[in-house]
């Protein structure tokens, strides 16, 4: 395995009564595209805080570049580049200023990038970023968050609410930014057939913990979409050791189940059911299975 | 609930359902107490001249009072944010109920009205009032059902001032303290019916308006809106911008502090020497009178629209209510220790420009001024100064640019802290003055044991205001030692700046061991402890450590 860009050691958080993180152990590989789902509080945000420094780890340990971003900001975060759901861009500066400013931080800033990403995006430099429509906001942000070619792109529901032009360019620009240079960027997303087209490596929260982390050929390997006809209709679903899933009624039942747990052609003819399709489990049957 | 008004009558007693509680339990608990309190020590309390137990029972009544009307008044600060502007004002979240304008702005009016008014009369039939209070019931009932009424206005449609808006309304809290004080005093007023008919017109007036401006931010803020942030847009566009690059990080976030923060003290300080000191000083140019009055008027200005406007300046964003570091800045790659400093020297050049307002003015209108005045002051200086008359005057200057100063940075500490209770714990000693005053009143009051005791004993009250400078310069250099690391670029500064101070406190005791009867070497060491404690050292020594908690939260 490539080395570690982001090292995360049983981090734990708690607000108040709740368990924002509970005990979340991960690594992520230099060169590859992470991507990070889980519903809406599941703790998504509060771990990327947590990598860039805007949360102290309660327990367990959080280590960036090999640094702990709490105690060494600067030199953390010149290294990363941020994208949040509503980027926090002050309203009054404009595009131009706003470009001049974020460069003044980051010693890498590739003035001519800037330049292309600035035509591509179609933004105009003169424009207040208040009048800018949500989708100008958000490439705005993505520019000043690529054009210093960060060691680590760091993006946090990127595309929620945009529409799917800008949701394309925002993937375009992951896909370039770790084909053309090799970077690493870790996203999170709702929407998971962002994360199944462009992520290499898959984490899954619910409710703060970890229930899923690993390459996402080997995840999805290992989870079956399996659908049974009965002879008869089943008042019921019928009962599946290791089935993450079970949906349907009637005759025909559809299970997501862990395939090493499970050995399909036993189950059906256990059930006196019959096997009528088999397919890969995709990310949304699987996200939907630990979910529940 | 049956229809739309229990609903929202519900909803507004609901989100503050504590304080009503409150407000409840301190009627309650005032009723016991004075029903426990003999009625000779409450007809005392209630007349001008109460001695001993008295004074508690008055000072205890009108604590509760003031405590209990700033309570309802904070029930019906009925705003919420909105994510458009950035700002509490009316909430938009009420626009699409099927409820006109008129029911949604008159409901919170009306409710605040009358819990104003049930809560003072309640006060007025529990607590001991002495006669002013009962004979001017009316005047104060109907002034304060009118500031309720100019307090939500003042709250929805200035919602744009943000914090500013504490400001206006004290300004107006003490103007109608006043129209309703000034009646006690002898003289000629207008009769009491003119007096009712124009604060009800004031009141209804600001109804409208405030019934306007909702109406018309319900259907998305009207052509007149437009207009005006069209013109101060094209204003803007056409003032000379920064197109260069910046050199450092440190450049790029001062020049983005400076635009956020910086920029406002010099333009509340220009905004007043225009609209207000300039027409004035024009006007009353060849009054005598008013030579003095001007550059005193001027010089105090900065100093404080620095106090009012420090409390916000000390925020991470000036802007918001919320305290946290805004991610924008927070993810910026700039130590906690730098963004302080930053801070810091925007304070600096906010105060710098602002005086360079100031001294402008005064040049210009020095020469129109009448020199007689002048001539008197130099007069009274020169046999105590001689020549260095124009030392203590450029010290005193110095000591006022570095006062402004001071007020913007002294509460950086709080508000990078990001702790709203500390921050609301440090301001309340501001906000709650008329509250203090109530006390202040009675224990320094004409004839009052602590007063006579000063009187008779000045030596001795100096002593104790020594020994208790003394304890706090003591306090301050050890706290500042604790955090001597992240204090030391700025420790020559702070000396520096000291000294100036000192120099000055020296000086003014050359010339009051003159005049004073007091034991002079105590006299001396007091105004230098005052002055040790004058620059902020301690403070902001701490402020980088309070501003990393709150960015790694």
């Amino acid at each position: 395995m490539a080395e570690a860009v982001v090292r995360i050691s049983n981090l734990s958080r708690r607000f108040g009564s709740k368990d924002a993180l509970n005990d979340v152990s991960l690594e992520v590989p230099r060169g590859c595209v992470f991507g990070l789902v889980g519903e809406n509080g599941a703790g998504k945000t509060t771990l990327i805080k947590h990598i860039l420094g805007l949360l102290r780890a309660e327990s367990g340990s959080v280590s960036i570049f090999g640094m702990n971003p709490v105690a060494d900001p600067v030199s953390v975060l010149v290294r990363i580049g941020y994208l949040s759901e509503q980027p926090d861009l002050p309203g009054w500066m404009r595009v131009d200023e706003f470009m001049r400013y974020t460069k003044a931080f980051y010693p890498k800033w590739d003035a001519a990038y800037a330049e292309q990403l600035l035509e591509e995006f179609g933004l105009n430099p003169a424009a207040r970023i208040k009048t800018l429509s949500k989708g100008q906001r958000a490439k705005a942000g993505l520019l000043a968050a690529q054009a210093h070619r960060p060691d680590l792109l760091l993006l946090d529901e990127p595309s929620s609410g945009l529409d799917p032009i800008v949701r394309s360019d925002i993937l375009a620009a992951v896909i370039r930014t770790v084909a053309e240079e090799g970077r690493t960027v870790f996203f999170s997303s709702h929407l998971l057939e962002e994360i199944e087209r462009v992520s290499d490596h898959v984490a899954m929260l619910h409710q703060g913990k970890l229930v899923l982390c690993g390459p996402l050929d080997q995840i999805k390997a290992q989870h079956r979409r399996v659908t049974l006809r009965f002879e008869s209709p089943q008042a019921t679903p019928p009962v599946v050791p290791g089935a993450l899933r079970v949906t349907g009624t009637g005759r025909e039942w559809t299970i997501v189940c862990n395939s090493a747990q499970l050995r399909q052609s036993t189950m059906a003819a256990r059930f006196g059911a019959k096997i009528v399709e088999e397919d890969d489990a995709s990310l949304n049957d699987i996200f939907i299975g630990h979910a529940e | 609930m049956q229809s739309p008004i229990a609903a929202l009558t519900w909803e507004i007693l609901q989100r503050k359902q504590r304080w009503i509680w409150l407000v409840a339990a301190l009627i309650v608990g005032a009723a016991f107490f004075n029903l426990w309190v003999p009625e000779d020590i409450q007809r005392d309390a209630a007349s001008n001249r109460a001695t001993g137990f008295a004074i508690v029972v008055s000072i205890a009544n009108q604590i509760a009072i003031f405590t209990s009307l700033l309570l309802i008044l904070a029930i019906f600060s009925y705003t919420e944010l909105n994510a458009q502007t950035d700002a509490y004002g009316f909430p938009h979240r009420l626009f699409v109920l099927p409820v006109s304008s008129l029911v949604l702005v008159a409901l919170p009016i009306l409710l605040g009205v009358a819990a104003i008014e049930l809560v003072y009369l309640s006060w007025v039939i529990l607590a001991p009032f002495g006669q002013d209070g009962t004979t001017q019931l009316p005047l104060t009932t109907l002034l304060l059902g009118a500031y309720m009424v100019f307090y939500q206005t003042i709250l929805w449609t200035f919602s744009r001032l943000r914090t500013i808006r504490i400001i206006v309304l004290g300004v107006l809290a003490f103007f109608l303290m006043a129209v309703g004080g000034m009646r006690s005093f002898p003289g000629d007023h207008i009769s009491d019916n003119t007096l009712y008919a124009r604060i009800a017109v004031a009141m209804v007036a600001s109804f409208v308006a405030a019934w306007m401006y909702v109406t018309r931010q319900r259907t998305g803020g009207g052509f007149r809106r437009e207009l005006l942030s069209a013109a101060v847009n094209g204003l803007a566009d056409r003032l000379p911008r920064r197109m260069r690059d910046f050199t450092t990080p440190s450049a790029a976030h001062f020049w983005f502090e400076w635009r956020r923060c910086g920029l406002l003290l010099p333009g509340c300080v220009g905004g007043l020497l225009l609209a207000a000191v300039v027409p004035l000083a024009w006007y009353a140019h060849d009054d005598p009178s008013t030579t003095f009055r001007i550059p005193l008027v001027a010089v105090a200005m900065p100093i404080v629209l620095a106090l009012s406007v420090g409390k916000a300046f000390s925020k991470p964003d000036f802007w918001s209510s919320d305290l946290s570091l805004p991610a924008f800045v927070a993810v910026r790659p700039l130590a906690n220790q730098e963004i302080v400093s930053i801070k810091l020297k925007v304070a600096a050049a906010s105060t710098a420009v602002s005086w360079m307002l100031v001294f402008a003015f005064l040049s210009m209108w020095l020469p129109l001024a009448d020199r007689n005045t002048f001539s008197y002051i130099r007069a009274a200086l020169s046999p105590i100064y001689g020549q260095s008359s124009y030392v203590l005057m450029a010290l005193s200057l110095a000591a006022c640019l570095l006062l402004t100063w001071r007020f913007l940075v002294n509460g950086f500490w709080t508000g990078l802290s990001g702790n709203q209770k500390l921050f609301t714990a440090t301001a309340l000693p501001f906000s709650l003055i008329p509250l203090e005053l109530i006390p202040m009143f009675f224990l320094l009051r004409r004839n009052g044991s602590i007063r006579t005791w000063i009187r008779n004993n000045p030596n001795d009250a100096l002593f104790v205001l020594e020994c208790v400078l003394a304890v706090a310069v003591i306090a301050k250099l050890c706290i500042a030692f604790y955090s001597r690391k992240r204090l030391r670029s700025y420790f020559a500064i702070w000396i520096a700046a000291t000294a100036c101070v000192v120099a000055l406190a020296v000086m003014l005791w050359t010339g009051a061991r003159q005049v004073v009867t007091l034991e002079v070497y105590r006299l001396r060491d007091v105004l230098i402890l005052t002055s040790l404690l004058a620059i902020p050292l301690a403070r902001l020594g701490l402020a980088p450590s309070f501003l990393e908690r709150n960015r790694h939260r």
